[in-house]
């Protein structure tokens, strides 16, 4: 007798479809979420001015700013929503073990952070269409359209991504043990009060600007690709160690 | 024409992507509530980015950008040119308002209304036989490198032949409103233009004065008039 071989990319790939059809619903919270950011990105993402006796100036700055920071938040609480059990559990209507089950996991990760970052940056222009059109706001400046527009686009992609792949890992910890609810907030802002003690830079901060200041395009994919990569490999090697279906 | 190329192949390709998931979804799924509310969500955003471009353009919004460098030179150059009277030589941009009105008294006595006290050239000429030709320049408003100098209120000139009296009204208080489109950090991340608070740079409109050579001129108090050799 002789058992049947089942090949794991067919697995992931199964398993992969089934939970994009399965989290449907992330994406009414992802329209919801998104026409919030709209609403309040329509008082402008910043303003400033000079005020002297004789004139004012004010200017309103208008960009889809707020509405990319919210996918990210999205993208964070979705990454760890499909940690949870009821999420899990799914897994095991097919043949699966955790390398797959993570695997699929990243691949839906990765599907909807394409989708969360195609649609923030194209709320940009529902934002000036608003401006203009409801509020009479005279509008000045060049639409972000071509090479920086295609830029943006894949810079918030690989942002969401990252952001998703911290909360897979979040998420993970959390169900390995509870106790991480309240062990990662107090490690993060114990570590900023320590390095305020000590008097230097917040790790925090310099994780950051890693990141946020890196101004190579080719080198910021290379440590957001990496980076998220680490993140799911230590999330598949920590919940490979948990029991099944536990 | 590449944002009208890229405008067209997003049609398409968005077009092709609807029909497509909707041939494909109808064969594996059922469609649900979300899948038609990221449908229309989507469509929304398209038509917006599609029609966004017109906006701005219709109403003749896109204008050109100059660096920080050169409205600072912008702005050397034209004091140095209004300060030797080469008031031809200064880019049109720059002048306000034009007057010019017939005067026949020995002596002009300039007055202000308004705020600031403006900077006024005077250059006496033999070819302002009996006119005074008045013109109020300024250097610019500029809001991140942008030229707004359109929006400022040009201060009005009435000349009286009788008191031989030339009076600048400025205007009270002017407020002007600018909303300005700004890249999204994850575009400026790697092409710069990142800036929290906007650069304005703004100076108070400089009156020039052509009068007659031969005549006195007498001000209010606070108003000193520089004559231009």
């Amino acid at each position: 007798m002789s058992l049947p071989s089942v090949n794991p990319a067919e697995i992931v790939k199964k398993q992969y479809f089934f939970k994009l059809r399965a989290n449907i619903d992330a994406y009414s919270s992802l329209v919801g979420i998104q026409l919030l950011a709209i609403l309040m990105s329509l008082w402008g993402s910043g303003s400033s001015g000079i005020y002297s006796e004789a004139l004012s100036v004010d200017v309103k700055n208008y960009s889809a700013d707020i509405v990319i920071a919210f996918t990210m938040i999205w993208g964070l609480t979705t990454a760890i929503t499909i940690t949870t059990k009821p999420f899990r559990f799914h897994d095991f209507t097919f043949v699966t073990n955790r390398i797959t089950s993570g695997l699929s996991n990243l691949f839906f990760l990765l599907t909807i952070s394409v989708v969360g970052g195609i649609l923030a940056m194209l709320a940009r222009h529902l934002i000036i269409l608003i401006a203009y059109s409801f509020f009479n706001q005279e509008l000045y400046g060049s639409p972000a359209i071509g090479k920086e527009f295609i830029l943006g686009m894949f810079i918030s992609i690989l942002y969401i991504f990252f952001v998703s792949s911290f909360g897979y890992l979040i998420g993970t910890l959390v169900q390995v043990n509870k106790a991480s609810v309240l062990i990662i907030p107090v490690l993060v802002i114990g570590s900023v009060f320590i390095d305020a003690t000590m008097q230097r830079n917040p790790m925090v901060m310099n994780i950051l600007e890693f990141y946020f200041m890196e101004s190579s395009p080719l080198i910021f994919t290379l440590k957001a690709l990496v980076s998220s990569i680490i993140l799911f490999a230590a999330s598949i090697v920590i919940i490979n160690r948990m029991e099944v279906r536990k | 024409m590449i944002s009208t190329l890229t405008i067209i192949g997003v049609t398409v390709i968005f077009i092709a992507i609807l029909s497509l998931y909707i041939r494909v979804s109808r064969k594996f799924v059922t469609i649900k509530i979300t899948h038609w509310l990221l449908l229309v969500y989507t469509g929304v955003l398209v038509v917006s980015m599609i029609a966004s471009p017109f906006v701005i353009d219709v109403k003749g919004k896109q204008i050109l950008q100059i660096s920080e460098d050169e409205s600072e030179k912008v702005k050397q150059d034209f004091y140095a040119k209004i300060s030797k009277g080469k008031i031809d030589e200064i880019s049109n941009r720059g002048l306000l308002k034009h007057s010019s009105f017939e005067f026949h008294q020995p002596s002009l006595k300039i007055n202000f209304t308004g705020i600031e006290t403006p900077l006024i050239y005077i250059e006496k000429t033999k070819t302002a036989d009996q006119r005074i030709e008045a013109y109020a320049f300024v250097t610019g408003l500029f809001i991140n490198g942008v030229d707004f100098t359109e929006k400022i209120q040009p201060p009005r000139f009435t000349v009286s032949d009788i008191d031989g009296s030339i009076t600048i009204h400025n205007e009270e208080h002017q407020t002007i409103n600018v909303s300005l489109l700004k890249n999204e950090f994850t575009i400026t991340q790697f092409l710069g233009g990142a800036k929290m608070f906007s650069l304005i740079k703004h100076d108070a409109p400089v009156i020039y004065l052509k009068v007659p050579k031969d005549l006195e001129i007498t001000s209010e108090t606070g108003i000193e008039p520089i004559v231009v050799e």
